[in-house]
């Protein structure tokens, strides 16, 4: 299979840095080119990655590779609209971040310009590519705990908003300045902004559709902060199946420029842990464990030292099959759209204090 | 109920306490004729610690409390909001004013907020076989750090002792004085001694009146759908 001519855009995201060894390594891809927001994330790729052309502008990197056929959008989320459509005009294929926009208007004009242009477009949800998640599936789907009663699910790290500027401020984050709830200072846009992935799972798991959502918002642990950083959400699936979702930024973090060792106060520095109750019994997942422990440098703290799995080969191995084989992704925009919308429920409920029917 | 009987007689007579205190039940004594409830999960030596920890300024700025509990299938899950809440007012020494609870059959999920708004979640489920000990965590955050009943990168609890011979066993033994009881089981006399020693025999019915509240604003809550706002 020929190789894929894929290039970056934005370099603003967290996510970035994640794209880097697999870009190199996978021999279906070409790695052609980067472009960068700004002089910042400019100076960090160029500081990690030689050898791969890096412009200052989007159209500038477009217009000297015209060979290029995807293009990871490794931008905030305020840019994805205009950058989808910039690549889908142009036949190029699209790998969006996890939140393609809040907006659901201009979430369906990203389905209607994709499918348009006939162009593939796969959602960054990287957990889909996970052993532990698949091992659940498994465990699920052969019946080992019978009907799924209750879905119960982590999704906390610290908040990257030091390491990510983007993602403290609001319209870049949630897209426009909302306040949270009336009397309260925050605007939407923080943790829940941040993490997607267990709203999405206990579609994939349940197989079900949201029902009935509810949200609060604690006191945030980050004061400074303008959007929120801590939340509860419970709810039900229409299956009866009832959840407990924490999407929050609880693990409190030092104020770092670049992401790197040191980071984590608290020795743990992100968790998706699942646990499913049945009708027969319960299943406990620790999605990221189990990890080894030091109390070395650079602050001599008791630290989870993560011994990752690598979900972004798998999601590149489907994204290259998606477009050489001409498939549809198995998270594309038209299955991620109903969970956006119960990610603006949990906004919408937390600002009226009511419980969201869907 | 015997031998718990005997350990709580034991304590009185050492201590010189001068009542009748006779075990009713796991949750109940009765005091010179009084019928008390006594809150044995009071007693467990990791909520003293939390409730040190969080009243005492280790923790400042508290944000969040989280409290999941997996028990026997044929448990009573709202007798175990019934502990859970109560564990939640006990620890952060605050009032719930208002509950959201979601339920399908032998689980319960619920959102509770407390006066000074405080976000406390309750993840229950009786699933287990029997026998089975209960899995259970118990986690505060804050501004200035996190407190929590299980070890940083652990689902489970640990044990302090691990046999493995012809048969595999494990023992956490917490109280030398009541030594060869369960902590379930210390904790029932513990608390049962605490209240015949403290005598706060108002304070433990106006407490089981008020979490008695809290329960059955969570089952109408759990039926209707919406959020139930208690009177602090």
């Amino acid at each position: 299979m020929k190789p894929l001519k894929i290039a970056m855009m934005s370099m603003t995201h967290g996510h970035t840095r994640k794209y880097y060894q697999t870009l190199i390594d996978n021999p279906k891809l070409d790695w052609v080119a980067v472009s960068t927001a700004n002089n910042e994330v400019k100076k960090i790729f160029l500081d990690s990655i030689s050898g791969i052309p890096c412009y200052d502008s989007e159209m500038e990197m477009l217009n000297a590779h015209p060979e290029i056929e995807a293009v990871v959008l490794a931008s905030e989320n305020s840019e994805h609209f205009r950058q989808m459509k910039l690549c889908a005009e142009r036949g190029i294929h699209i790998l969006s971040m996890k939140i393609p926009t809040f907006d659901m208007s201009e979430y369906d004009k990203m389905i209607d310009i994709t499918e348009k242009n006939n162009v593939v477009c796969q959602i960054e949800l990287e957990m889909h590519y996970n052993p532990v998640i698949a091992r659940l599936k498994r465990l699920v789907s052969s019946g080992e705990i019978g009907k799924i009663r209750s879905f119960n699910a982590t999704n906390i790290t610290l908040s990257p908003v030091w390491a990510f500027p983007w993602q403290g401020v609001p319209e870049k984050s949630y897209g426009k300045r909302v306040p949270l709830k009336q009397g309260d200072s925050r605007f939407r846009g923080g943790a829940l902004c941040d993490h997607p992935h267990i709203f999405d799972m206990v579609r994939h798991i349940t197989g079900s559709d949201f029902d009935i959502v509810y949200a609060e918002a604690a006191p945030n642990i980050r004061p400074d902060i303008e959007e929120e950083d801590m939340l509860s959400v419970i709810g039900k699936m229409k299956d009866g199946t009832v959840f407990s979702l924490d999407p929050s930024w609880s693990k409190m973090e030092e104020r770092l420029k670049i992401p790197g060792p040191g980071w984590e106060v608290f020795p743990k520095r992100m968790e998706v842990n699942i646990t499913l109750n049945g009708e027969k019994g319960t299943i406990m997942a620790d999605c990221f464990g189990p990890n080894v422990y030091h109390s070395g440098l650079p602050k001599n703290r008791y630290t989870v030292q993560y011994t990752y799995f690598d979900e972004w080969i798998g999601m590149i191995d489907e994204f290259v099959d998606n477009i050489r084989n001409n498939k549809t992704p198995l998270i594309n925009l038209r299955w991620h759209r109903r969970t956006i919308e119960a990610m603006n429920a949990v906004y919408e409920s937390i600002s009226t204090g009511k419980s969201i029917k869907f | 109920m015997e031998i718990l009987q005997k350990k709580l007689d034991f304590l009185l007579k050492k201590y010189s306490i001068q009542v009748n205190a006779v075990l009713k039940d796991k949750k109940t004594v009765i005091i010179d004729g009084r019928e008390l409830p006594i809150f044995p999960h009071r007693s467990e030596r990791r909520f003293i610690e939390l409730k040190k920890i969080v009243q005492e300024g280790t923790l400042d700025g508290i944000s969040a409390m989280r409290a999941m509990e997996i028990a026997e299938k044929t448990s009573d899950i709202y007798e175990i909001l019934y502990r859970e809440l109560d564990l939640c007012e006990f620890i952060l020494g605050k009032s719930i004013k208002s509950v959201m609870a979601m339920e399908n059959e032998n689980v319960l999920n619920t959102v509770a907020v407390a006066d000074d708004g405080v976000v406390c979640t309750v993840e229950i489920a009786a699933t287990l076989k029997k026998r089975e000990p209960p899995k259970d965590k118990h986690e505060v955050i804050s501004r200035s750090g996190i407190a929590c009943d299980i070890v940083v990168d652990a689902q489970l609890k640990p044990d302090s002792i691990y046999v493995f011979g012809e048969e595999n066993q494990k023992f956490t033994d917490t109280d030398f004085e009541l030594f060869g009881l369960s902590e379930k089981e210390t904790a029932v006399v513990r608390a049962a001694f605490a209240a015949a020693k403290n005598k706060n025999f108002d304070d433990l019915i106006a407490t089981d009146k008020r979490l008695c509240a809290l329960v059955e604003k969570s089952k109408k809550s759990a039926y209707s759908g919406k959020k139930e706002s208690i009177a602090v």
